[in-house]
């Protein structure tokens, strides 16, 4: 079916004005129009309207004036035209140009069936299998190389198309550290654009980029050769910054990215994509006041971007979250105060609903944290660390990357760190507490190095300080990921950012996190972890990874990865060698589970842990192991599995309420304690822990711990107000804060006057006046 | 009983604002707590798990009403024996020996079925229909009845039992709610768990049952990060005082204190309760201060009562 009738309502109701047109490289030919354009790309603005004006003619083409009115900025009335020009004679031509108009107003999905819709015509349409390829780059690379191949390789491709696709390509190798294939396309890219006379504007922006990522922090950009010639070439175009600062983005380097939006958008005002970049950048270093001008103006300017309208939308939110400070510093939404401090300050940003319960635990987290790290990596912040929760998982993708959808759990920007809170998921979806354990590494590693550290180095520290710092301690990986490894999907080191940023499969990702905290646990069993230090030391001076691995291991990254690969098999030797009998276990221990075959439970578990003693990711045979146990009423073995589960890092919160329970049937308050207290870091949500910890807390005499629980499950309002009032007051009189003691028994008492423990607490506090 | 007095003057403080005090003066009747007699229903679980799971709550109702009434009242139909003809027995056996003044308590416990006109409990053999349970219901003369159906689909029954001296409580608010229900397994936990005790009695009353089940059924939903597919109803006018288990150990009913230590308990707590219908109009540290000196007499009065009846203060905290 054709795609072209079902697409012509979308537009009609866009408002103006919109998305500016970008270079087309000779798709289009109609000389009068091209002449506009070279005025245009010359950034002879008023000479370009007036000249587009005067071809919006009666006597001019249908085709020509969608796209006078797509230049003028009126994407209405340039949709409509198009629209008419295609009903009265659609060629790929003009069907890929309807495409590129879609894509500039950001809705790549029509867009791309367009540029189909093209192909369909002309299989070798060289400018729709561009744009098909820019749709598609950041969605399936795989796809995207199908359609950019054939242009690239083609000998009677256009010359703007194969520009396009070297630039495309280009921009593709720089994301992925590839700067000598960068190097090789833009110079080709050079040849073509000069042989055809094209504008080469672009290719000095991705030079500059890569000029501006080899140089020592502080270069001035403007001293560029390749900035000198853009501006020389077009005063007013902005991408001369705006394509550097998307590289500054992509690597993490928040602050200079700023800088350069803001060049970029101080030449060209109306280049909404940097302005709704520069806002998403200011948000990203908690400039929130700032992040909102930039994108109330993006939008003025270009209402159909998704990312403006969610962003400002979150915005409108933030108004709904307490901001809390530790120590006390002046902190306002919109401005953090950057008073440096001694101690580490911390500000947390918690939805109201949940801010006061959450607070102290992410607080102590926080603390623990930065007092672990700070020694670790020998750094002092120099700023306030600001830790974001989000109840609302698509708020915290907003906050993250403009747009719902995103798969992951939390995001550093610097010194902000914004996740999920443990309210936006399932119990057993996610251990909050790792999460910002894991975030907080990122605070160091990033700004050890002025950002200069490589994703997987980053994520590897965080990976390996979560299984040996973190709430829950113990390598912790899923089964599929033991499964790449040994299928040998490993990537080598110096290729390993591509399993984060440009993955081949979703799988990838999470095996690329498990080999960078592998790769971190190696160099600590090898040469120590104090060389992680050395390398970030080494990252911060501009050092890639092989440089890196080189100057601190004394190894090529090849046999960096050899010996790496050595250690992978020494430490998982058993499991790859008996892989399809641990999978046998699991799948016999789940069936005979399901059917209470519990004898049968206990030799399959038995058999799986036997070959990988550390499996405590959901479906954990240890669990399923003490089930059996306990039904069979062999409630010691039952406790024993599960303390060997906890000890390696298991945190199903049911599982652990059932062993803190045993614990404190056996008066073992302190090992309850810490049961109970890991359950709080996994569901902070639920009073009966709560309860039950602080009870546990007060026989440990640690009252002011117990207070905190007590507090907590107040705050959940639960069912039983009385005795959580009367909780509060024992806690409160163990630490002779006796009139708020007292105010809480005669809480308590109001709702149940003949309570009797708590009218003996009152008796009692009575006497003590 | 004194337990039920403090409960008609807490009725009396919620009730307030909606003028309905005359009602809760009618509760002061269910003070003697007349004969409770309980019928326990198990449905068909049509699943093995399901019926498991229907025994355990099914057992944990029973020993529950065997702790507030004589074991000999409490029936219990299950598996082959839950027909609706035998249900039906019961309940004529219900209606022939039970006065205005007993109590009745019906127990339905398994999947229903709405069809939007016609509800279904699910038994072996034919089903039995909300038109009937309204008519075995009915033909009952005891004033005081409840009825807990525990399934899905459950509230469709609310409109159709509606009553004012029958608390009907389902597991969802309309028949449409047709997903299976966690409600059941709750409420059979919240009749013997002492956090559901609210006001510390020593006895689970409808309301404090249904209080705990409907937190429990809503932190089950949100930790599951789930649409709730239940929402827990209750309508009637006695449930605060309609009691329905009493804790072990817990027992405050005294009847060895003197008589006019008792007195003075119930006088003491009738201004308890006066106060606190005047809390608003009062300052804090003005009402705290009256709370206090009122709370501290009942204090002493009651160690004296306990120690005369020889009982410690057994009550633990939860």
């Amino acid at each position: 079916m054709k795609y072209t009738a079902l697409i012509i309502p979308l537009l009609l109701f866009a408002a103006l004005p919109a998305a500016a047109r970008g270079i087309h490289y000779g798709a289009v030919t109609d000389a009068a129009l091209v002449a506009c354009d070279q005025q245009q790309w010359r950034g002879q603005r008023d000479a370009a309207v007036r000249c587009y004006r005067s071809l919006f003619t009666a006597t001019a083409t249908t085709a020509t004036r969608a796209e006078v009115a797509w230049a003028l900025g009126d994407v209405k009335t340039a949709n409509e035209l198009f629209a008419a020009a295609i009903k009265q004679r659609s060629t790929p031509a003009l069907l890929t140009r309807w495409g590129e108009l879609y894509a500039e107003t950001h809705q790549n999905a029509e867009a791309l069936k367009l540029y189909q819709e093209a192909l369909q015509a002309d299989q070798h349409f060289a400018f729709a299998q561009v744009g098909a390829a820019s749709v598609l780059v950041y969605q399936y690379a795989a796809q995207a190389n199908d359609y950019l191949q054939p242009v690239m390789e083609g000998k009677d491709v256009p010359a703007g198309a194969k520009l396009r696709a070297l630039l495309l390509a280009a921009r593709v190798n720089l994301e992925d550290s590839d700067t000598s294939r960068a190097v090789e396309l833009l110079k080709e890219a050079t040849l073509v654009a000069s042989a055809a006379k094209l504008p080469q504007l672009e290719i000095y922006a991705l030079y500059a980029a890569l000029e501006l990522l080899q140089s020592p922090l502080g270069t001035d950009i403007t001293q560029s050769i390749w900035v000198k010639k853009a501006l020389a070439d077009n005063s007013s175009y902005g991408d001369i910054y705006a394509i550097p600062a998307h590289f500054y983005v992509i690597t993490r380097r928040t602050r200079e990215a700023v800088d350069l939006f803001k060049r970029a958008v101080q030449i060209q005002p109306d280049n909404w994509e940097a302005r709704v970049e520069y806002g998403s950048s200011l948000l990203r270093d908690n400039q929130i006041t700032a992040a909102r001008e930039q994108m109330e103006a993006a939008y003025k300017g270009d209402p159909y971007n998704v990312v403006t309208v969610n962003t400002l939308r979150l915005l409108d939110s933030l108004k709904d979250y307490d901001v809390l400070a530790y120590p006390d510093i002046t902190d306002q939404p919109g401005s953090i105060n950057r008073v440096l401090l001694d101690t580490s300050p911390i500000v947390l940003r918690l939805h109201k609903k949940e801010s006061a319960l959450l607070a102290p635990y992410a607080r102590k987290l926080t603390e623990q944290a930065l007092a672990v790290y700070s020694k670790q990596f020998n750094f002092r912040l120099k700023e306030p660390v600001v830790v974001e929760f989000y109840p609302n998982h698509e708020d915290f993708a907003v906050r993250t990357a403009g747009e719902p959808g995103l798969g992951l759990l939390g995001v550093t920007f610097g010194y902000v760190v914004a996740m999920d809170s443990p309210s936006s998921r399932a119990t057993d979806e996610f251990h909050w507490g790792t999460t910002l354990w894991h975030e907080l590494a990122h605070v160091f590693t990033l700004e050890s190095t002025d950002h200069r550290v490589p994703r997987w180095f980053s994520e590897g520290v965080s990976v390996y300080e979560e299984w040996n710092t973190g709430p829950v301690k113990g390598i912790s990986i899923p089964a599929e990921v033991y499964a790449a490894f040994k299928a040998g999907k490993a990537l080598p080191v110096i290729e390993l950012d591509r399993g984060f940023i440009r993955p081949d499969s979703p799988q990838q990702v999470m095996v690329s996190y498990m080999q960078a905290g592998l790769i971190c646990q190696f160099i600590d069993r090898e040469f120590g972890a104090a060389r992680f230090n050395e390398m970030l030391a080494a990252f911060k001076q501009g050092q890639d990874t092989s440089t890196a691995v080189q100057a601190v291991f004394k190894l090529e990254a090849k046999e960096f990865d050899a010996r790496f690969n050595e250690f992978m098999h020494q430490k998982f030797n058993k499991l790859f060698e008996n892989f399809d009998a641990w999978e046998n276990a699991h799948s016999t221990m789940a069936s005979a589970y399901d059917r209470s075959d519990w004898m049968t439970v206990i030799e399959a578990a038995r058999a799986a842990l036997n070959i990988l003693p550390n499996d405590v990711e959901q479906g954990s045979p240890y669990v399923a192991l003490a089930r059996a146990y306990n039904v069979m009423n062999q409630s010691a073995q039952a406790q024993a599995t599960l303390e060997t589960y906890f000890m390696y890092g298991g945190h199903d919160a049911e599982t652990l309420r059932w062993l803190a329970t045993r614990l404190l049937e056996q008066k073992k308050y302190a090992e309850a304690a810490r049961v109970l207290d890991a359950i709080n870091y996994v569901t902070p949500f639920n009073y009966e822990v709560h309860g039950q910890l602080g009870d546990t807390l007060l026989i440990l005499k640690r009252p002011t711990e117990a207070l905190t629980e007590f507090q907590a499950a107040l705050r959940l309002n639960p069912p039983d107000r009385a005795n959580a009032h009367f909780r509060v007051a024992q806690a409160l009189q163990a630490l002779q804060r006796n009139a708020e003691a007292k105010k809480n028994v005669l809480m308590a008492l109001e709702i149940a006057p003949n309570f009797r423990s708590a009218q003996q607490l009152l008796l009692e506090l009575a006497k003590s006046k | 009983m004194l337990s039920s007095l403090a409960h008609s003057l807490l009725c009396l403080h919620h009730l307030k604002r909606n003028l309905l005090t005359l009602l809760c003066l009618s509760m002061l009747s269910m003070a003697a707590e007349a004969e409770l007699r309980v019928v326990i229903i198990e449905g068909l679980g049509g699943e093995p798990a399901y019926q498991k799971q229907f025994d355990k709550e099914a057992t944990a109702i029973q020993v529950a009403s065997a702790s507030i009434t004589r074991a000999e009242q409490v029936s219990r139909l299950t598996g082959a024996a839950a027909t609706r003809a035998n249900i039906m027995a019961v309940m004529k056996q219900c209606a022939s020996s039970l006065n205005k003044e007993d109590r009745l308590a019906l127990y339905l416990i398994g999947h229903g079925s709405y069809d939007g006109y016609t509800y279904k409990f699910n038994l072996p053999g034919a089903d039995i229909t909300g038109a009937e349970l309204v008519s075995m219901l009915n033909a009952v003369k005891a004033d005081n009845q409840l009825i807990v159906v525990t399934g899905s689909a459950s509230g469709a029954l609310q409109v159709l039992l509606k009553k004012d001296s029958r608390i009907v409580v389902t597991a969802t608010r309309n028949g449409n709610e047709r997903n299976i229900t966690q409600f059941g397994q709750y409420f059979a936990d919240a009749l013997m768990d002492a956090n559901a005790d609210s006001d510390k009695n020593g006895r689970i009353s409808v309301q404090e049952a249904l209080d705990m089940t409907a937190r429990k059924v809503k932190d089950y939903y949100e930790a599951e990060s789930r649409l709730a597919t239940e929402h827990p109803q209750l309508t009637g006018l006695h449930a605060g005082v309609f009691n329905i288990s009493e804790l072990p150990g817990e027992h405050t009913s005294v009847t060895t204190a003197n008589a006019s230590l008792l007195a003075q308990r119930e006088q003491l707590t009738g201004q308890i309760d006066e106060l606190r219908l005047r809390k608003e109009s009062l300052a804090e540290d003005m009402y705290l201060q009256q709370l206090e000196v009122l709370l501290l007499q009942l204090a002493e009065l009651d160690a004296r009562i306990d120690t005369q009846s020889g009982q410690a203060t057994t009550e633990a905290a939860p």
